[in-house]
Parts: structure tokens; sequence; C-alpha cells
């Protein structure tokens, strides 16, 4: 029987999928809603994975989406940080910016429909000024990395498994061969 | 866990439990403790800053990292929003409650469900924030609590199976085998 394909290529593509969608400013808003962007890069390197397998190989197993998980996740985490890292250093508060451009459409939104109490809208925009702030220093990276390095391993791990569920060939239910009479 | 077999083209029967239903049972109480804990991280971190504790902004950055946490369309405790939106916070504490069923009905996890439903739940949040988006119908509360519930309500239905299965997998098979790509517990079917 030949051996399964190795895992660290398919690992890499999601980790990139996840740095991508993680670190590039406007993408990175995906992972407001419950990590998407994470769990998307997880699914992709199951995808990945599952594409390289061919008939003569052992099935593809939830051990191993669990392992891909997990590396991309890793990956995932160091490279959104450098990836978001270059975008500051390179192209100066660009995720700022974006950011405040939607914030305060929401916020204005949300203050027109009274889904805010008027004075918390100025409170809400300080703590969104403080946290700007401290995403542009060198210690609240560093807190970011140390926070992506433990969250992105489980989201892109659930995202594998989840993955695997979709694309794992259905096995095969274990049928009683007739007794010869 | 019984009846998880599969027959692969040689007609080997490959047996997944090889996880001690103890076992199985224990790594469902360290789910549903981490679970728990991440509930109470997300409750915890209000009540935190209300008490005028340093570690408050960490843990509402931590959880900021997955999550927009806009005061808005957050639930509030003694006057601070949750470390997590009412979407999030609907997930996760429905994951926990069905976590905890799961262990209450230990039968049910044997066999991974229909994908069907889980699709299901979530194309129906996934559509829930695209109208909200696009402003073709915006997206209440309600609509938020229905859609994440549901969503992390079906989850460990699929996860906790799978995540056993995984780590069992992971345990059963010392590295040589699995560079042959065999199996080290198989028999041979009648």
């Amino acid at each position: 029987m030949f051996e399964k394909p190795n895992k660290l290529r398919s690992a890499l593509m999601g980790g990139a999928v996840i740095g991508l969608l993680s670190g590039v400013p406007g993408l990175n808003l995906l992972n407001c809603c419950c990590c998407l962007g994470i769990m998307l890069g997880g699914v992709f390197a199951v995808y990945a994975y599952r594409r390289e397998f061919t008939d003569e190989m052992p099935p593809m197993e939830s051990s191993d989406a669990l392992i891909i998980g997990i590396i991309a996740g890793i990956i995932g985490a160091v490279g959104a940080s450098v990836i978001s890292g270059l975008f500051n250093v390179v192209f100066g508060p660009i995720e700022e910016r974006l950011l405040r451009g939607f914030w305060d459409k929401l916020v204005q939104r949300l203050e027109e429909q009274g889904g805010v109490p008027g004075g918390s809208v100025d409170d809400l925009r300080a703590q969104m000024d403080r946290s700007m702030a401290e995403s542009r220093s060198l210690g609240g990276m560093l807190r970011g990395l140390v926070f992506a390095l433990i969250l992105y391993p489980i989201f892109a791990m659930l995202g594998a498994l989840i993955g695997f569920a979709f694309f794992r060939k259905k096995p095969v239910t274990h049928v009683q061969p007739p007794q010869a009479t | 866990m019984q009846g998880r077999e599969r027959l692969d083209k040689n007609g080997i029967c490959y047996d997944n439990d090889f996880m001690p239903v103890r076992t199985q049972r224990r790594l469902l109480i360290g789910i549903a403790f981490l679970a728990a804990l991440w509930c109470t991280g997300i409750f915890g971190a209000p009540l935190m800053r209300h008490a005028g504790l340093g570690i408050a902004d960490h843990l509402y950055a931590f959880y900021g990292r997955v999550c927009h946490q806009l005061g808005g369309r957050s639930w509030h405790l003694n006057g601070e929003p949750l470390a997590v939106c009412v979407r999030c916070s609907a997930i996760y504490l429905s994951f926990l409650a069905s976590v905890l069923a799961l262990l209450a009905f230990p039968s049910r996890w044997s066999r991974i469900p229909s994908m069907i439903p889980l699709a299901a739940a979530l194309s129906l949040m996934a559509l829930d924030a695209f109208l909200n988006v696009t402003g073709i119908a915006a997206s209440t509360e309600l609509h938020r609590v229905i859609t994440g519930s549901l969503v992390g309500a079906l989850l460990p239905w699929y996860l906790v199976p799978l995540l056993v299965d995984a780590i069992a997998g992971v345990r059963r098979t010392p590295r040589s085998n699995v560079a042959q790509g065999e199996p080290v517990h198989v028999r041979k079917t009648k």
C-alpha cells in the first residue's frame, strides 16, 4: 500500500490562506464572524490534502485532519502577524482607516436605529482609538501573536474537522457475508 | 461506541474504537471543561472590568481576536459589554449546553450525523449576516440569537465524534505502521 501524502504541504497552503485572511486589512474582518477566516483556512487545508489522495492510498482519517488543522493554525498565526506587521510598516495604518470607516458607519447606523444610547458612542470611539494605538505598538503586536498562537490552531483544527466531515469518503458499512451452505 | 467498522478494498476490517469508553468520556468531560472555561471568560471580562481589575483588558483583547465586540451588538453585565457579541455568545453558550447534553446521552455520539442540518444552520446564519450587511433586511437580536444557537447546538454532535475518533487515531498507530499505511489492529473478516 502507498504512503499517505505529505501533510506539511497542505498545512502550509491552509496556513497561507489563514495568514492572508487574517493579516490583510479588510479581509481580516471575516474573523469577526467567529473566526470564519481561520476556519476556512482549516477547511481549505483538508480539501487540499484530500485532493492528493489516490485510490491506492489508505483513506484519509480524522486524525490527519486534526494534525493538519493544528499545523495550519500555527503557520497561519505567524503568517498573519507578519503580514499585518508588514502592512503597518510599508503602507501605514491602512487597517486603521478601513476599520475606522467601517466602525463609524456602523456606530452611526446603530445610533440612528437606537441600538446604542447616544452617550455611549463617544466611549465606543475612545475604546476603538485605544485598541488601535495598542495594535501599533511592539508590545501590542507581541500580545496579538501570543493570542493568535493560542486561538488559531484551535479554530483551524475545528475548521479542518468540519472540512473532513464534508469531504471524507463515506465509510463502508460492515456487512456479514452470507454463510455458505 | 461500537459498530464503527469499515472494510477496505482488501477486505480488512478497520475498527476505530481503540479508545476505551472511559477515556472517551474523560475526553468529553475535558471538552466540556474547556467550553465552560471559554464561556466563563466571556462573562468574567465585564465583571473584572467592573471590579477595576487590569486583567479585564487582556481578556477583552483575547476575545477581540474572534469577535468584533461592538457594544451595541452585545449583551451587558454590570453596565459592561460581554467579551463577545450576541451571536457569538449564543453560539458558545449553546455549544456548551449541547456538550453537556452529550455527556448525559453518551450513546448519541457514536456516529457523525448527516451533514445536512449543520450545512442548513450555517447557511441560515450566513444568510442573516449577508442580508444585514447588504442592507436588504436588518438582523435583529432575536435573529442573531436563533441562528447562532442553532449552529452552536449542532456543532458538538459533529465535532465530538470527530475529535474522539481523531485523538484515537493519533494514539493507536505507531509511526512505522503509518508509514506503511497499515493499521495496527486489523482483523480479517470472515
